[in-house]
């Protein structure tokens, strides 16, 4: 297992690229029952995520929530905006057609939601207690919502609240069982760590490699606009304002799994944009699949150069 | 898992008991608060238990060994073979006396699930106090016996619930697949018994979101007997066997009869596959949550008496 360590988050990235592998290959794994289904399909992400953003709310207590407040709120408004300006920019000028043969649809969907499984991995390899607690806020800005809103889809009153209670109700729980359990938080601090492994092959058992090129040079322009515009703005601010080395600008810098279903979803409200779904659904899923690859890369050269640094500067 | 040893400290199987009873709680308090949509959901309902078992099953797997099974060949299996014949044996005269709706209230279904596994935290923790590194490495072959594998084998051996070969299959290749990983590289395998150890509380936790404690209460009586036959069926077949067989005082027999955590997954899971069991599996669940309290503390008290009495 130690070839685990040579590789950039290789705890993450060997099991994710086997898996992903398979699925190219052999297509979906076997799905017997449930629990083979469980292990071999995609299903068991969001179950793995769940207990993950638990574990995350236990890192989390009076003393440091301030602060994962301030770097979860600096990332995260650091990394929708600079998206949204995107969006909005590209739509102002070159209208819904977009440019470089992205369409605005394209562009939303797959600027405005992140991988949030990829950011809570690399956060828990490269990041201290608070960046390991950091996904927890990040599932917020997760799912289709905000690409929605942005093309007008819905209101601000349709946001689901329900719904974004429910995506922090692990975060909540983990709070409280950090807070009233002794040793719940050091024993869950290694649980996530146990965890990435696993995660990593589930979100594998989804990724089909053959994505990459499917949408031509489009999409990998798309994943481009993704790592290098914002990942660059994002890590800016986490350098500037949260005083951080900025690996966790680089690790939230992916397009989401789940956002390849919202050009479809986009279309089925609005069929304005129905002439767009085919291509803007392969380049979200070419940027996918690059992201999920290249921004684990960056994070981990990022954290190796200037982790240290930062650590330093503080003693 | 010295952590959690130390951290849970006295309490046994409290690994995977705490976060059950707490779980248990807020979902009989608030019922439906941690199904409120799909992330909750998917952390307390049966889509994350079957993940958890999943990744059980995995590196349970993983910890079996060829080194391991080559040291522990001999205790370990004599344990194994022990608790199964056991299994067989009393499920087949209870099933025989008193038919599918059992005695006292307890179900076959809930007798068969009460003994055929076993809580393979506390044989550790057990081994630790009393054996040696052979006792330990039996550790890996009887934590075959803490997954529902072995019961749902006994459970269709006995004719008792109709369970289908895929099912079986579907225990078993999760299995199949760590026992690979773990004899690819020794790192493996320490990995995934650690992480048996470090998602334990997870389990825990998914089991309890499907526990109601007023089906405790109401099963109380029916555990306690069911806990009392559980602890009773180690001197039937276990015990001689680990004296005669395996030359060795016993206590680690008895500590085989924990009724393991896992168990409370079988009776909705039967339910599934055997439409007949439905109307036991609520009960049968809640007489299996007692047992399993129950034998995790008084199946080690009895070991070290034994110990105490009949140890040399």
């Amino acid at each position: 297992m130690n070839f685990f360590k040579k590789i950039p988050a290789g705890n993450m990235m060997v099991p994710l690229l086997v898996s992903a592998l398979i699925y190219t290959i052999f297509g979906q794994g076997p799905a017997i029952g449930d629990f083979t289904e469980a292990l071999f399909t995609a299903k068991s992400v969001r179950t793995l995520m769940g207990l993950n953003l638990m574990a995350a709310g236990s890192q989390i207590d009076f003393s440091n929530i301030r602060e994962v407040i301030k770097r979860a709120g600096v990332i995260s408004l650091a990394r929708i905006l600079t998206g949204l300006a995107i969006v909005l920019g590209v739509g102002a000028i070159f209208g819904n057609d977009g440019v470089f043969g992205l369409s605005v649809l394209a562009l939303a969907c797959g600027l405005l939601n992140h991988n949030n499984s990829v950011f809570i991995s690399l956060n828990i390899n490269y990041g201290d207690r608070i960046d390991r607690a950091l996904a927890g806020f990040g599932s917020l800005i997760t799912g289709p919502m905000i690409a929605m809103v942005t093309l007008g889809m819905s209101g601000l009153a349709d946001i689901p609240f329900l719904a974004m209670v429910d995506s922090i109700m692990p975060v909540f729980l983990g709070i409280l069982i950090g807070h009233f359990i002794r040793g719940a938080r050091e024993v869950f601090a290694t649980s996530q760590k146990m965890i990435i492994p696993f995660l990593g092959f589930a979100m594998g058992a989804s990724i089909d490699l053959r994505n990459i090129y499917r949408a031509d040079l489009s999409g990998l322009i798309l994943a481009i606009i993704v790592i290098l515009v914002i990942g660059s703005v994002t890590v800016f601010f986490d350098r500037k304002i949260n005083k951080r080395p900025g690996h966790a600008g680089w690790a939230i810098s992916t397009t989401g799994a789940n956002a390849v279903a919202v050009p479809a979803m986009v279309a089925a409200i609005d069929p304005v944009w129905e002439a767009y779904v085919p291509l803007a659904t392969a380049q979200v899923a070419a940027s996918v699949v690059i992201t999920i690859i290249v921004t684990p890369m960056i994070t981990d050269f990022w954290a190796k150069r200037f982790t240290k640094e930062v650590e330093d500067g503080k003693d | 898992m010295e952590k959690i040893k130390e951290i849970y400290g006295k309490i046994p199987a409290a690994s995977i008991v705490v976060p059950m009873v707490i779980a248990a709680l807020i979902n009989s308090l608030i019922p439906g608060l941690l199904n409120i949509g799909a992330t909750s959901g998917a952390i307390a309902t049966e889509d994350g238990l079957n993940t958890l078992v999943a990744i059980t099953l995995l590196c349970v797997g993983g910890q079996l060994t060829v080194d391991r099974l080559r040291l522990a060949l001999g205790r370990g299996f004599t344990l194994f073979l022990a608790k199964w014949l056991t299994s067989l044996v009393l499920g087949y005269i209870f099933f025989r006396l008193f038919g599918s709706a059992g005695i006292f209230g307890i179900s076959a279904l809930a007798f068969v699930a009460a003994i055929s596994n076993h809580n393979n935290t506390i044989f550790i923790a057990m081994t630790r106090d009393y054996g040696d590194e052979y006792d330990l490495a039996s550790a890996a072959i009887t934590a075959i016996i803490s997954v529902p594998i072995f019961t749902f084998i006994s459970l269709s051996m006995l004719g008792i619930a109709d369970i289908s070969p895929e099912s079986i299959i579907d225990l078993i290749l999760p299995l199949a697949i760590g026992i690979g990983l773990g004899n690819l590289d020794k790192s493996i395998s320490d990995f995934l018994s650690k992480a048996q150890a470090y998602t334990m509380p997870f389990l825990g936790f998914a089991i309890g979101a499907g526990i109601d404690l007023m089906e405790i209460f109401e099963g109380g009586p029916g555990g306690l007997i069911l806990a009392f036959m559980t602890i009773a069926s180690s001197f039937l077949i276990s015990l001689p066997a680990d004296r005669l067989i395996n030359k060795r005082p016993g206590w680690a027999a008895i500590s085989t009869y924990t009724t393991a955590g896992n168990a409370l997954v079988v009776p909705s899971l039967v339910a599934t596959i055997d439409p007949t069991w439905e109307s036991f599996a609520g009960l049968a669940q809640a007489q299996l949550g007692t047992a399993v309290i129950l034998t995790s503390i008084f199946i080690p008290i009895v070991a070290r008496l034994w110990n105490q009495r009949f140890g040399n």
